[in-house]
């Protein structure tokens, strides 16, 4: 039964995506057709959820099998996992309904919610793939759809190069990870997650290919340049996929292959981990584009869910991706609707923000993201603190705490609070767009996490991994004032600039797209045209030479012919020719000429007589 | 007659028939060619019905005498008439009759001289089964270089504005390599015999050739007498001359210049065949005769092959990033993915040659999809320069789409079949069980680049071409550019459905190969080390 919920919950999106490639042919059916499968999709997922909360189910297929390994295919249904399917394609629910009416002008509808299908059916089945090599599958065909709507605008340069970029870091990151899967496989003979659960750590050589996956995927450094340039795509994919989803796949990976990994991977990722929260958060504090700072903010937060799932628990991360996937989702479909209104991305130029069906959801979820008490952020945030102990990666998560805080003060300040020169905006967007935002917004409160908003080990959560360890501690309150005295102080320092503060340059990234461009895709042209210069200039020139000496041989040899051998039949012809020539000088018929050949014999013989 | 037969003499049929009609008629030669290729068609489903894939060895098997000359008292020369098939050959003819209908429905477009165009396309079609079919060497000889004749016209009367030039260095190139594999042939000859007989026959029966056991003690390639010519042994120079021979259909770099030249200059239904079946007789020669005869040879040399092949890889990968021709960066790819066969055989296990075969018949329909579209393109406009267009996906979007599919299924996207080649490939690339190092880990991770180029450039030339706004800097082509007609519809949704199926049910496929690929490891195995 289980298992039947977990393939409906994966099929339907897929097969929502082919109905309405194949069938709608009017826009307006192909927006509701594509919510109505996502939807039964997600009730199929909540009533797995309460088949096999408690009780794992496992089962698996095999795929395909050669030369005596096999590898298969299967449903790995467990408390992470259906939390994974539940918050996947609940979300996906909600910005399906908010794109009905955001994308309801654009022309290419159909695609449009074809390539939302596509990724939400891969992306579901990342969740419960239960052997490596099947996971790898759904995690390319994610990199594929994720391009695929990013690039949906492909009129706009800007956009196409995005779109292409995003996928080809995700391809170094995906054929990384591919060779890392590939030793494993051959390694330990198997791919499916139960079994290899069995055999110990991996190898750290493949551990680290896999780490390689997980960073580009993540948008951790150095890849992260991918994921603020796919803000190019429109605001609902951005919610779904640049947000909540597709980029907590990587963290998701981690969290489910936790054990196999050896403890120097670990240490390594809660390192990268660290350094990208802080990097996300200084560039969520640098940018101005609405879009951008939330894309940061995300890469930031990606950074603190990894630092909190190697260094501390599995379970806390997989908490904070949850509780991310909502209040993230959520800004990000409110800053959608600014920009529907507006036409405005830049935050200096929005203007002050009035309208309560905005405002509300917009504190709703940042004082989630922030951590404030009876957030769900809160829980989760502080769940990973406690988790940490102590040390460095204790320390980093707290600097990334007080950067989030300072940006989403910032953030909120300037839309909220700071009366500018722009006009304010107080238009009502309609239902389709408000009713997800409510839903996510109420998915803000604590509620969704715990019956008591102070209970880390609270009822809905208690079977994830390791939570039940936690309770609100020293470190807790050391937080909650660190939380709250940043957000005061940077709310009082913002309150007497006249300007907005940041960095200019975030349009590349503040200097990496430059930098990965002369690393990465000069050196490559280069390479390119250096292969295409052996080919023409020296393989095919030598095969060429080959032939010119074929051809020179040949005419060589015709010379041979035709000077030497049959020249020499020519003289001996010749010489014939000329001795018969002057043969028959002596019988041309003329009788003077026989006279005087007569009278020379004569002559000749006289002399010869008298000598 | 056996099912073999009859898909050979079919074509041979057919093109008698269509030298008889009068040259006036254009339509029948298409008629005549479309209906022989349906038969052909045919008669693979009832053989699909006769093969049993379970069953190790040699099936369908039709065997009679040939040549039998007698040098002496007890000593004979013998050849066969011998076609069979196994898990390798009957996957290839089965892409072979696909892609030979493809290509007939394709060559509809073909409007000069008709009838000899049709008669060398029938002939070619005759001699692609009859390489894949036949297990005398001689009798594989005779279809192998038969296979030129047809190519050399086909690319030199209906080709492109260089197709003079074109064909004569396919001619000419692919003809030194039948050469060394013409003296490599014979020195095996020479050197093995029938078992069983107390009379001394030459064999030209690759079963038998495929036993080390029946050299003839003291013959050149006899391994006690390790007969040396300089300082190599005899049988390293016979293996060094077919895989050289083999290398240029391949092709492997650096014997691949005739490939980007020949494919480029050929109409399209001809560089369709030329890229999907020729080039598979390269591999199949080396799979089938070279290493099982030479595996002493071949697994010493395996460091050597498998550079090759990631030389292949990677180099053919970058030229094709660098082509400003769609075409000829279609052709360079075929360079690239040619090079993982190479990397599966070098690798020395099961698992490796799966993928070699799975990839041979991945890139088979692959190649085919992409010829067929660069060929759309150019029945268009007449022109195929990547940075003359860019947005075709708005004015064409069934195309695009389908470009755009099938590039992801050429990068290696999984769901498509050249995901588990890649797959089966780097798994037997990366395995050291056998013979640890011989092929080290570098190179596995150097084919892993060769996978990021490839995705480099495909994804690189569909942002060019089809992304962005509209526009084209044909000032005529404008209107010209219609998305695709349902003819090429036809054609091409087939084979995009056919590497789906092939990448997520790829059993269908790999239960053939899989017995032929225990059975020639066991052969092959005793002599790894």
């Amino acid at each position: 039964m289980a298992l039947n919920f977990a393939l409906i919950s994966f099929l339907l999106p897929l097969a929502g995506s082919l109905i309405v490639t194949m069938l709608a042919q009017n826009s307006r059916i192909a927006g509701r057709i594509a919510t109505l499968f996502t939807g039964s999709a997600m009730i199929s997922s909540i009533l797995l959820a309460f088949q096999s909360w408690i009780i794992p189910v496992y089962a698996q297929w095999p795929w395909f099998q050669t030369g005596g390994s096999q590898w298969s295919v299967g449903m790995l249904i467990n408390t992470t996992s259906v939390l994974m399917g539940v918050l996947v394609l609940l979300i996906s629910f909600c910005v399906h309904l908010y794109s009905i009416s955001y994308m309801k002008d654009e022309r290419m509808q159909v695609s449009y919610y074809a390539r939302l299908g596509l990724f939400t059916g891969s992306m579901t089945g990342i969740v419960f793939s239960s052997s490596l090599v099947q996971l790898f599958l759904f995690w390319e065909l994610v990199s594929f759809s994720s391009f695929l709507l990013i690039g949906y605008w492909s009129e706009n340069p800007r956009v196409v190069r995005a779109a292409t970029s995003a996928f080809f870091m995700n391809q170094i990151g995906d054929l990384l990870m591919l060779s890392g899967i590939v030793l494993i496989g051959i390694d330990k003979g198997t791919l499916d997650l139960p079994e290899l659960g069995g055999q110990g750590t991996i190898a750290v050589s493949a551990g680290l290919l896999l780490l390689a996956g997980i960073m580009a995927k993540s948008a951790q450094i150095p890849f992260l340049t991918w994921l603020t340039n796919a803000m190019e795509g429109p605001t609902p994919v951005s919610a779904l996929i640049h947000a909540a989803t597709m980029v907590a796949a990587g963290i998701y990976f981690i969290i489910r292959i936790h054990t196999l990994l050896p403890s120097e991977v670990l240490q390594i990722a809660a390192l990268i981990g660290s350094i990208t929260g802080l990097a996300g958060g200084l560039g969520a504090l640098a940018s101005f584009d609405l879009k951008r700072i939330l894309a940061f903010s995300t890469i930031s937060q990606l950074g603190f869910m990894l630092l909190g799932g190697t260094a501390g628990t599995p379970g806390a991360a997989m908490l904070h991706l949850y509780t991310h996937a909502i209040f993230k989702a959520l800004l990000f479909l409110t800053a959608g609707v600014i920009i529907h209104q507006t036409n405005e991305q830049d935050i200096r130029k929005i203007g002050q923000i009035k309208s309560p069906l905005l405002t509300i959801p917009l504190l709703m979820g940042a004082a989630s993201m922030i951590g404030l008490p009876l957030t769900a952020g809160f829980i989760s945030k502080e769940t990973i603190i406690e988790s940490l102990h102590s040390g460095w990666p204790l320390w980093s998560a707290q600097a990334v705490t007080l950067l989030t805080t300072v940006y989403t003060t910032r953030l909120i300040y300037f839309l909220l609070a700071k009366s500018s020169s722009q006009p304010t905006h107080s238009g009502r967007p309609d239902a389709f767009m408000m009713m997800p935002v409510a839903v996510l917004a109420a998915g803000c409160l604590w509620i969704i996490v715990s019956w008591s908003p102070v209970d880390f080990s609270g009822s809905l959560m208690r079977s994830l991994d390791q939570i039940h360890n936690f309770e609100p501690g020293m470190m807790t309150y050391v937080t909650l004032a660190l939380i709250i005295s940043s957000a005061s102080a940077a709310f009082f320092w913002f309150r007497r600039q006249s300007t907005v503060p940041g960095v200019n340059g975030e349009e590349d990234n503040f200097g990496l797209d430059v930098l990965y461009r002369n690393l990465g895709s000069w050196p490559l042209m280069r390479l390119s045209l250096v292969a295409e210069w052996t080919d023409q200039r020296l393989i095919n020139p030598a095969i060429h030479f080959i032939a010119y000496i074929q051809v020179a041989w040949a005419l060589f040899t015709g010379w041979i012919d035709k000077w030497v051998v049959d020249g020499t039949i020519t003289l001996i012809t010749e010489i014939i020719i000329v001795s018969g020539d002057s043969l028959r000088m002596f019988t041309r018929g003329k009788i003077q000429s026989y006279i005087l050949w007569a009278f020379l014999m004569l002559v000749i013989f006289i002399i010869w007589i008298i000598a | 007659m056996g099912l073999l037969s009859l898909l050979i003499l079919v074509p041979v049929a057919t093109a008698l028939v269509i030298l008889a009609l009068p040259q006036s008629r254009p339509t029948f030669f298409r008629l005549f060619s479309l209906v022989a290729v349906s038969i052909q068609l045919m008669i693979l489903g009832a053989g699909w019905f006769r093969y049993n894939p379970n069953q190790t060895g040699m099936q369908l098997t039709e065997h009679y005498p040939w040549i039998e000359v007698v040098l002496r008292q007890g000593e004979r020369v013998h050849a066969d008439y011998l076609l069979a098939v196994d898990g390798m050959s009957a996957p290839l003819i089965a892409l072979s009759v696909v892609v030979m209908f493809i290509t007939v429905v394709a060559s509809f477009k073909i409007v000069n001289k008709t009838k000899s165009y049709f008669v060398l396309l029938m002939l070619l079609d005759a001699a692609v089964i009859g390489a894949f079919s036949a297990l005398d060497l001689l009798l594989f000889f005779l279809f192998f270089e038969f296979m030129l004749l047809p190519l050399y016209f086909l690319v030199g009367i209906w080709g492109g504005p260089r197709r003079e030039y074109a064909a004569v260095k396919f001619f000419l190139y692919t003809f030194f390599g039948s050469i060394l594999i013409l003296i490599g042939i014979i020195v095996i000859h020479i050197s093995f015999r029938s078992p069983g007989v107390a009379d001394l026959i030459h064999t030209f029966n690759i079963l038998e050739l495929q036993d080390q056991s029946n050299i003839i003690v003291g013959s050149f390639l006899d391994s006690a007498r390790a007969y040396s010519w300089g300082p190599l042994t005899a049988r390293m120079w016979v293996f060094i001359l077919l895989f050289i021979g083999f290398a240029i259909k391949l092709p492997s770099v650096p014997f691949h210049t005739w490939l980007p030249d020949a494919h480029v200059e050929a109409p399209t239904p001809v560089s369709v065949v030329l890229a999907a079946l020729v080039l598979k007789v390269g591999a199949y020669g080396i799979i089938r005769f070279t290493l099982p005869i030479f595996p002493g040879e071949a697994a010493a040399s395996s460091t050597v092959l498998g550079l090759f092949a990631v030389i292949s890889i990677i180099y053919g990968a970058l030229n094709a990033m660098a082509s400003k021709d769609f075409k000829r960066l279609i052709a360079y790819s075929s360079v690239s993915h040619m090079g993982f066969v190479l990397l599966g055989v070098a690798s020395f296990n099961e698992t490796g040659l799966s993928g070699a075969v799975f990839q041979l018949v991945s890139h088979g329909i692959l190649t085919t999809l992409l010829f067929l579209l660069a060929g759309v393109l150019y029945d268009r406009t007449s022109d195929r320069t990547i940075s003359n267009y860019s947005g075709l996906s708005i004015k064409m979007p069934k195309y695009g789409s389908i470009v755009l599919v099938t590039s992801m299924a050429s990068l290696g996207l999984p769901a498509f079949s050249g995901f588990i080649a890649e797959w089966l490939v780097l798994t037997g690339a990366f395995d050291q069980t056998h013979l640890p190092d011989y092929v080290p880990q570098w190179m596995g991770f150097a084919a892993t680049f060769g996978l990021l180029l490839g995705a480099a450039y495909f994804i690189w030339t569909y942002q060019r071409m089809f992304l962005g706004a509209f526009g084209t800097t044909l000032t005529t082509a404008k209107d010209e550019l219609t998305d695709l007609y349902s003819r090429e519809m036809v054609m091409l949704v087939p084979l995009v459905v056919m590497t789906l199926l092939l990448g997520i049910f790829p059993q269908t496929l790999l239960q053939y190969i899989n017995t032929f690929a225990s059975a020639w490891f066991n052969q092959v195995s005793p002599y790894l080390n």
